[in-house]
């Protein structure tokens, strides 16, 4: 059985006590970005993590790493040296970071001179983390678009399960980059005002960044109420920015977590929906959990709270869900004023009290990745 | 134990000029891709090589890897936003995530399955062997197909320093592919990877329970001297030579066996090397 022993989180809700009252009072901080789309400038909401300003610098990113290693470290009492045989796995959708920055000083002739030799790339980040906190196992970076941190925690319970490794840290990375809030803009899937998932006039995604670190490992290594029972990841070819609406994919997908994870679908109290009111992707996303519930769970969408934080989403929404019901509930869905009439069941409305239970956590992306995964937390 | 069910490579030596791929993925796939860029038809054209006359199971999974990825499209999407000041088309921002040519290779394979772009910082085609292994070996997956994917880029001085490689190092691309499965009927070899990296010491025991006849294949960045040494230690063992048909690319290693599969009868090691750790790879077509 694999154990969730805990985990570290950066985001625009600030510390673990603020992030508890946003939650619980269903109020979170959101901020504003200026994007440049075509020459006209246009102003975004943003759920920034803090007010430093983000060049495409690799140390920046190193930083926000570090921290949260750091931070879940302590909490768990663990030093990086006793916390042997570990792979460490990062998902974001955003790993040219590393590039971004020889490139961006490409301006002039002289740059391939002064460009040192050394190798950037996608496994860059993860490899110079290994290197300061001493880490020796595998480890391995994950590219699947808004799935990526998901995948790599689901990677990580199958190294676990395969006694390739003892502990697993699972890092999600998503910071601003002005090339990915350009492009959503240019496509015009950004929302002016606000992200109303499953709302009838829900108008789009607000993105937002995260940074978080959780740690995995085996019931017979070290035990916790909370445990990763099962999922499963697939590619659906209907489009690549899009699920099938019809749901057919995204069903397929569920069904298939909860077999994997040996859940039958009454057994599920909430479902921490994809939901980032984008009008195909929650069309989609409620489609499909029709057709696997006989009766649909409780379900929410926590982007509002945090933003659509893409490649990192998939660690830290675990986390912030793994948050609200160690405080005893599982929060209200933001934003849905007025129900999308072709939706049989509106989103968790007050805060639900919650403090065991099998949850289950969808995520979607662009490239047809549908990702689905099964936590419980055992009553004490 | 797991099992190579096909094999296919894609390997070229550039001239100082980007290969066009359209008309060889035409000809090949009989098919004409719109909204595609360079690494993606290489992608397809590589996956397709292994397994486009196949009948696969739609629930079959794609692991691929790559040293930069889409590299060139990161490039443009850059150039133009910063130095053009221009927006880039939709088209290279969706492609701008490097698992958008799994996407287009599950696409031309009718396949639904687990989909997955990974990176490691020095042994990215092991370390996908190994997530592949390992999920077959649980049964988690009954099928992975497994592609390594390296495009040229046109400004060769440059990409050679972002590579960290010398400036006499030749640079080529590829796309190279396998099938792997966990069950043994109809398979072409069987495929073993020490899970972990291996220091010089761990290397040497294992090279001594290495079986007379055994041949060796070395990563591009093994030291002359170092490849010497472990060759006259093993004297029963043969070298095998790959060098001269290929240029350096990350995902080279998949080349090696695929390419020894092709050609050879008999037990390969693959051995590589980064930063003084070692890692491990064995095929075998001899059964």
């Amino acid at each position: 059985m694999i154990t969730i022993l805990g985990g570290e989180l950066l985001c625009s809700l600030g510390d673990a006590s603020e992030r508890f009252d946003a939650l619980r009072t269903g109020k979170p901080k959101i901020g504003t970005i200026n994007v440049n789309v075509g020459g006209a400038k246009a102003t975004y909401p943003y759920y920034h993590i803090d007010e430093t300003p983000r060049k495409s610098d690799p140390s920046i990113v190193d930083s926000y790493l570090d921290r949260v290693v750091n931070g879940l470290l302590e909490k768990l009492k663990f030093k990086p040296a006793s916390l042997t045989n570990v792979g460490v796995f990062l998902g974001s959708s955003s790993i040219d970071y590393s590039l971004a920055w020889p490139i961006e000083e490409d301006v002039d002739d002289d740059f391939v001179a002064r460009c040192k030799r050394e190798r950037v790339g996608g496994g860059k980040y993860l490899e110079s983390l290994m290197q300061r906190f001493g880490f020796t196992g595998p480890s391995l970076t994950f590219n699947t678009a808004c799935t990526s941190s998901a995948n790599a925690l689901m990677s990580a319970a199958s190294m676990l399960a395969g006694n390739i490794i003892d502990y697993a840290l699972v890092l999600g990375l998503e910071l601003y980059s002005p090339t990915t809030l350009e492009g959503f803009a240019m496509m015009q899937l950004l929302s002016p005002d606000a992200i109303c998932p499953f709302d009838k006039n829900r108008n789009g995604i607000v993105l937002g960044e995260a940074v978080s670190a959780v740690l995995l490992s085996r019931e017979e290594i070290m035990a916790s109420p909370w445990r990763y029972l099962g999922g499963k990841s697939s590619c659906e070819t209907y489009s690549v920015t899009s699920a099938d609406p019809s749901g057919a994919g995204v069903a397929q997908v569920m069904r298939e977590a909860l077999e994997d994870s040996g859940t039958v679908s009454e057994a599920i109290i909430a479902v921490k929906a994809h939901g980032t009111a984008s009008n195909l992707n929650d069309l989609a996303e409620m489609c499909g959990m029709e057709q696997v519930f006989k009766v649909l769970p409780p379900y929410l969408s926590l982007k509002p709270y945090l933003g659509h934080t893409l490649g990192g989403c998939g660690v830290a929404e675990l986390l912030l869900m793994m948050e609200s019901v160690d405080a005893g509930f599982i929060p209200a869905s933001l934003n849905c004023k007025t129900l999308d009439s072709k939706f049989s069941q509106a989103p968790i409305g007050n805060l639900m009290s919650v403090t065991s239970g099998h949850i289950m956590l969808n995520y979607f992306g662009f490239g047809g990745n549908n990702t689905s995964f099964i936590i419980e937390k055992t009553a004490p | 134990m797991i099992y190579i069910h096909a094999i296919g490579i894609h390997n070229t030596i550039p001239d100082n000029q980007l290969p066009d791929l359209k008309c060889e993925l035409k000809a090949l796939s009989g098919k004409v891709y719109r909204r595609i860029d360079h690494f993606i038809q290489l992608a397809i054209i590589g996956a397709h090589k292994a397994v486009g006359e196949l009948n696969l199971s739609p629930q079959t999974a794609i692991y691929m890897t790559s040293g930069q990825g889409d590299i060139m499209v990161f490039d443009r999407v850059r150039r133009q936003r910063y130095f053009q000041k221009m927006l880039s088309k939709p088209v290279d921002f969706v492609n701008l995530s490097s698992n958008a040519a799994g996407f287009y290779v599950a696409s031309h394979l009718g396949l639904k399955g687990k989909n997955l772009f990974l990176l490691h910082h020095h042994f990215p085609v092991q370390v996908t062997l190994l997530a592949a292994q390992n999920a077959l070996n649980l049964r988690q997956q009954k099928a992975i197909l497994v592609g390594g994917v390296d495009e040229w880029i046109p400004k060769p001085e440059l990409a050679k320093k972002l590579l960290g490689v010398d400036e006499a190092t030749v640079l080529g691309e590829g796309s190279n592919w396998l099938l792997l499965k966990a069950e043994a009927e109809a398979a072409l070899a069987t495929f073993a990877l020490e899970p972990g990296t291996l220091d010089k010491i761990e290397l040497q025991r294992l090279l001594l329970s290495v079986e007379a006849g055994t041949f060796l294949a070395f990563g591009s960045r093994f030291p002359a001297a170092e490849v010497a040494d472990i060759m006259l230690i093993n004297k029963g063992c043969k070298r095998y030579h790959f060098e001269a048909s290929c240029a350096y690319y990350e995902t080279l290693p998949l080349y090696v066996l695929n390419r020894f599969l092709g050609q050879e009868q008999g037990r390969l090691l693959h051995l590589d090397v980064s930063k003084g750790r070692y890692m491990v790879m064995r095929v075998d077509n001899n059964t």
